[in-house]
This record gives C-alpha cells, structure tokens and sequence, in this order.
C-alpha cells in the first residue's frame, strides 16, 4: 500500500494526482476502492484514464503467482542449516536453525539463553565461515566470554578472526531496535560492506527488553509496535535467507513472555531450563513449536568454558 | 537503492500516526521531498510538529547514524573485547568476591544485590561508593559515586569509617610503594558521593530521568547505586502490569546509561518469600520474574550459620559460584580462614592485613 504519488504510473501526472486528491482519492487503496464512474464525474478526469490507472496500479501492486517447483529449487538453492555446537541437538532440531525462520530461545532467569546465542555465534563463523550480527538490548552481551568459547573451542590463532566476524549493535529501546533493523537491511540491499554479504545469523538479545515498557495499559501503540517488530524480523529473515534468532523471558511455572500475539511469530521455539535434580551447569532443551518437526523432543546439554554441548 | 521504512516504526505520537496513514503518508519514501506546511496541509498535524516529524524521518533516511539519538553503529566483537579489557572495574575489597565477579564490579553493566534485612547490601553499596574514588596510582578508578537512597538506611556516619579504612589503607600502601601521602582523604571521599533521598517511585523514576544530565556535569562519576530498588515497588501497586512496566522501563534507562557514560550501575533488591504446591517455601529476591531479567548481573547475598555469603546467580561471563565475606568495621572483607599465604601480589593480602588493623 501506498500514496498515490506523481509519476508512480506513467498516466498519473502532477495535475492527475492533485485532482485525485481533492476527491478525497490519497492512497492506491482508496483509487481501488472508489467507484471510478462517479470519481470522473467529480475530477472530470477522462473515465478511460482512470480505468488505465487503475489497472497499471493493480499489477504494480500484486504479487504473483510461483510455480511450487521453481519456488522448491530457490529454496533448496538460497537456504542452509546452522549446526549448533551440541550433536544431540541438532538431531532434535533436524540438522540445526534453519535460514529464512525465526528461532525463539526461552528460559527464566539465568538459564543459559545469552550462553547458547553466544556458542551459536562462535558455531557460525567457524563451521559455517559466516557472519553474525548480536543486537544486544539488554547489556548482555559479554565479549570476553565470546573469547573464551572461541579459544577453548579453537585456539588462539582463530580468536581474531572469530571476533571480527560478528559485530555487536546496542539498542536499549524498541525504535532503536527498527532503527537497527532497517540499516542492517539497508546494508544488505545496498552491498557496500562485504561484512554483510555473508551474513547468516541475527541474533536479538533479549526481545522482552525492548518490548515489555510499551506493553499491556490503556496503550494500544505498544501492541502494534510489537506486530510492526516481528514483521520486520520476518522479513529479514525471508528476503535474504537469514537466520534471526531472538531470546524470551519465561515467567512464573514455564509461562514464555509476550503473550499469544507473539507466539506466532518464531518458526521454532526452543525452552531452555535448569533441571532440579541436576548439577548446576546443566540445562534441558525442549522443543515446543516447530514447522517441521515433531514438538516436544527433549535433550541436555551443559555449558563449560567451551560454551554449550552434549551433556552425557 | 533506498529501502523502505513504515512510518509506524519510528517515533511519533500515536495520534499523529493515525492521521499521516489516513492521509496516505506510509513508508518514509511519502514524506520525502515535502515541505512542513505541505504535509500540515496535507494531514491537519500542527506546523512544528510537522518540521519535527520530517526531521526525524528524513535525516534517518539519509544516514542512520547522523541523528543524535540513532543508536551506535555497529562493531566487532574484537573492538569489544578491547574496550572491555580496558574499563577497569571496582573493586570491592574482598578478593573472593572480587574474582567471582571476574576482577570486581563492572562498568557498562547493571550489577544487582540481592538480599534478606541485615545481610549487609547497604554496606555493599557503601564499599562500592567508597572503592571506585581510589585514586588511579593504587589501582582505583579515581571516580565519584551517584548513591539514590529510597529506604531511608544511608548512615553517614557509617559511610565516615569505611572512607577512614580506605583512606588508611591507601596512604600505608603509598608509604609502601613510596607515593605522595593525602592523596585520598575522608573529606574528599565524602565530598565525591552524590547523595539522592527518594520518598516514593515518582522520585525514584524522576531522578533516573534526570541522572544522564548531572553526569553530564560530573564527568568524574563512575558508579550509580540505589539502595534498594524494591522498597517503592512492593506497596501500594493495584496495577501489576503498570509496575512491570515501569520497572522495564527503569531497567532500560540504566543500561543506557551504564553503556552511554560507561558507568557501573550497582542495585540493591529485597528478598521475598515464594510457595509453590509441593514445595517448602524459599525466599527469592522480590519483584517478580520478569524484573530478574533486567540486571546483567545478580549476586544473592545469604546467611549460613554464621556465615555471610555472596553466591553469583546470574552472570553472561562466569560462571555460578559461591564464596564467603565478612562485614567489619572496615567495611566488606575476605574471611580468611587459614593463615594468609604471604604472596608478593601487594593488593591481594592488603585487605586482609586491614581487616586485622581495625578490627
């Protein structure tokens, strides 16, 4: 949707577009909508013009049709599989996080969901020799134990060039977040930095932060920002085959934070939870949503100084 | 080309939103190009308030990091990693403390104590308040401190003999090392404590809000305490959600300005207890689950017979651990339980060797 705007088909002229918006006529939308007969009556624009406008808009503003077997191969060709560090988990996960889906991590407090992003960096740029970018709205990232996943895992030759391949964003408020959002795209649209070229993985940590001050009251705009948020992380993730990966709360007895409007939004959502009955560096992963998997698989996993893996 | 961004993700009032997408004013592409009393035309928004809508909009679609408030661009972990190497934390004048949170208290973070009446998290405070003026040739950070007190428990007095023991210790360690003496006195340890009473949540709320322009004016400072969090927030809230609310929002303007003026944003939080079906009842730190997530870092201060302990509860960098402190006359100190191994590390033993003086 958009503003009828001058030269937006050849036939819209200045003049054209100034006469349709004294009829009321501002957006395509409302071109569409109204009745063209008694519109060029009121404008005293030629009917023929109008129709002709109307129908260059329609097929400028469609979508259209994909055969399901080129769609299959683009998809076959553009998307790729992220291994996380932990073998056990990618079985539950078929393979690992999938490009052009948003995956959800949840878990209470100090359960591990900045440990598993920060692994999942290092995991990216060594096996998948990929970029990542870690938007970081709560203060929690922690490049010193960035470091010391990536020494341990892979020595100290590697350690620069794990580091330089993820770069770091701070947006403490959800406009900043867009704000975030939008340049990353911007950079990826333009392709003046080949950083961003072999980008793979987004990571937004944590969500919640940036959403829960808008959210619930008699404001309804906290709502929509959300809506407007996921949308915009959706897109991401689709147009160029990325892998975003967003952190959540969980509160109270396994309750995941945002509510139903938001449990739409990830493909896949991960919980992430400490065991009563375990040592104190063990975590248990549950799957709950998923598109292409059965739910409800479980596996454990610990995090040591090597970050997360398979937990025996 | 330039992508397109909706004019409903950038920030403008709700009311003003509404009537730029009834006028068909959508992506920042619309807006480009029109002058203020154009668009007031166009929409019916006030004429200044217009100029500001096309301000905001348009100088974010030239370049995103122009505008002042834009968020900061992006860096590399590597350039991370050397700024977090290069922020010195403060210490606290345990040791053991100190190592478990990796060196002391950090800056650019939220760091929050948690625990039961008389455990010692005013006292914390208070050390911290203290620690981050060492001057710079004994290791300290030559600072001030902001301390926003909302329960009422700052003593002054108490504040006077950890600034003599600091001060002490600092001119013995200069006669050892051979340093200028009086560099650090009571007077002036006092004198770099900013000092906030808060009656109620408003002030409380009012007081973060104002903060980033009095450090502005005090550049010197480099540690935010309040003491504690809680008291405000767990009496007379009908609405819970409200409370949440404001808490978040709380916690983002700390960590805005923790990172912005890179300063350590130290909290203090009360315990309350939990029953779940099934279980004994335990106690938890107060303020609900989703006011947890807020802080980087969240030590649980706890008794154990006689014992006073710090248990490091939730940290991106370290891991979970668990050591004992003792609160003298002094301040917060190590315990030491066996004979203090001699090592040449002269700011290892220091405390202990104070400990022993004034106590």
């Amino acid at each position: 949707m958009s503003a009828v705007r001058p030269n937006l088909c050849p036939q819209l002229s200045e003049d054209v577009v100034s006469k349709l918006r004294s009829a009321g006529v501002k957006t395509v939308v409302d071109l569409i909508k109204t009745d063209l007969e008694g519109l060029a009556l009121e404008t005293s624009l030629p009917y023929k013009d109008l129709v002709i406008i109307r129908r260059l808009l329609l097929a400028q503003f469609s979508t259209f049709p994909v055969n399901c077997s080129d769609f299959y191969l683009t998809t076959i060709a553009s998307s790729s599989i992220i291994p996380t560090p932990a073998e056990k988990l990618n079985e539950l996960l078929d393979g690992g996080l999938y490009t052009s889906e948003v995956t959800e991590i949840a878990g209470e407090i100090s359960s591990g969901k900045t440990q598993f992003c920060l692994s999942l960096c290092v995991s990216v740029v060594m096996k998948a020799r990929q970029n990542v970018v870690f938007i970081d709205t709560c203060g929690g990232f922690s490049a010193d134990r960035l470091a010391e996943i990536a020494e341990s895992l892979y020595g100290e030759e590697h350690l620069e060039h794990i580091l330089q391949s993820v770069k770091v964003i701070e947006a403490f408020d959800i406009f900043h977040l867009m704000t975030a959002l939008q340049t990353i795209k911007d950079k990826m649209v333009k392709k003046v930095d080949p950083f961003y070229d072999t980008l793979k993985l987004l990571v937004v940590d944590s969500i919640t932060a940036v959403i829960y001050p808008s959210l619930g009251g008699q404001q309804m705009d906290g709502h929509g920002l959300m809506v407007q948020l996921s949308l915009k992380l959706r897109h991401l993730a689709a147009d160029f085959s990325l892998c975003v990966l967003v952190v959540n709360n969980v509160i109270g007895d396994g309750k995941v934070s945002l509510g139903k409007t938001w449990s739409h939004v990830p493909h896949c959502r991960l919980l992430i939870s400490h065991p009563k009955d375990q040592e104190s560096n063990v975590r248990e992963l549950v799957l709950i949503k998923s598109s292409r998997l059965a739910t409800g698989g479980k596996t454990k996993i610990g995090i040591t100084e090597k970050g997360i893996e398979d937990w025996t | 080309m330039q992508s397109q961004r909706e004019l409903c993700s950038f920030p403008i009032a709700p009311s003003h939103k509404s009537k730029l997408t009834s006028a068909g004013f959508l992506i920042t592409e619309d807006l480009k190009h029109l002058k203020p009393s154009e668009l007031s035309k166009e929409t019916g928004i006030g004429l200044e308030e217009c100029l500001e809508i096309l301000k905001l909009v348009c100088s974010e679609s030239v370049d995103g990091s122009k505008r002042n408030e834009a968020p900061k661009p992006a860096v590399s972990a590597l350039e991370r990693l050397k700024e977090e190497q290069s922020l010195p934390p403060i210490i606290t004048f345990s040791e053991g403390l100190d190592n478990m949170l990796g060196g002391g208290v950090p800056l650019c973070k939220i760091t929050e104590f948690c625990g039961a009446p008389g455990v010692g998290k005013t006292q914390m405070c208070m050390q911290i308040a203290v620690d981050v003026q060492i001057p710079s040739q004994f290791g300290g950070l030559q600072g001030e401190a902001v301390y926003i007190d909302t329960e009422g428990s700052f003593i002054v007095e108490r504040l006077v003999d950890i600034a003599k023991a600091t001060v002490d210790h600092c001119n013995e360690m200069a006669r050892l090392e051979g340093f200028k003496e009086g560099e650090i006195t009571v007077e002036s340890v006092l004198s770099g404590v900013h000092f906030y009473r808060c009656h109620d949540y408003v002030e409380l709320l009012a007081t973060v809000h104002l903060l980033p322009e009095f450090i502005k004016k005090h550049p010197k400072i480099k540690v935010v305490l309040v003491d504690s969090v809680a008291f405000h927030f767990r009496h007379d809230f009908d609405d819970l959600s409200l409370r949440t609310r404001l808490l978040t929002t709380m916690a983002q303007s700390f960590i805005k300005l923790a990172t912005e003026f890179k300063i350590a944003i130290v909290l203090t939080n009360q315990m309350t207890t939990k029953f779940s079906p099934g279980e004994d009842s335990r106690l938890v730190p107060a303020l609900g689950e989703s006011w947890g997530h807020a802080s980087t870092i969240r030590v649980i201060l706890y008794w154990e017979g006689q014992k006073r302990w710090a248990w490091l509860y939730k940290s991106p960098s370290k891991k979970e651990s668990r050591v004992p402190y003792q609160i003298t006359m002094g301040g917060v100190r190590d315990i030491v339980t066996f004979p203090a191994d001699n090592s040449n590390d002269q700011s290892d033993d220091e405390p202990s060797s104070k400990r022993q003086k004034v106590s």
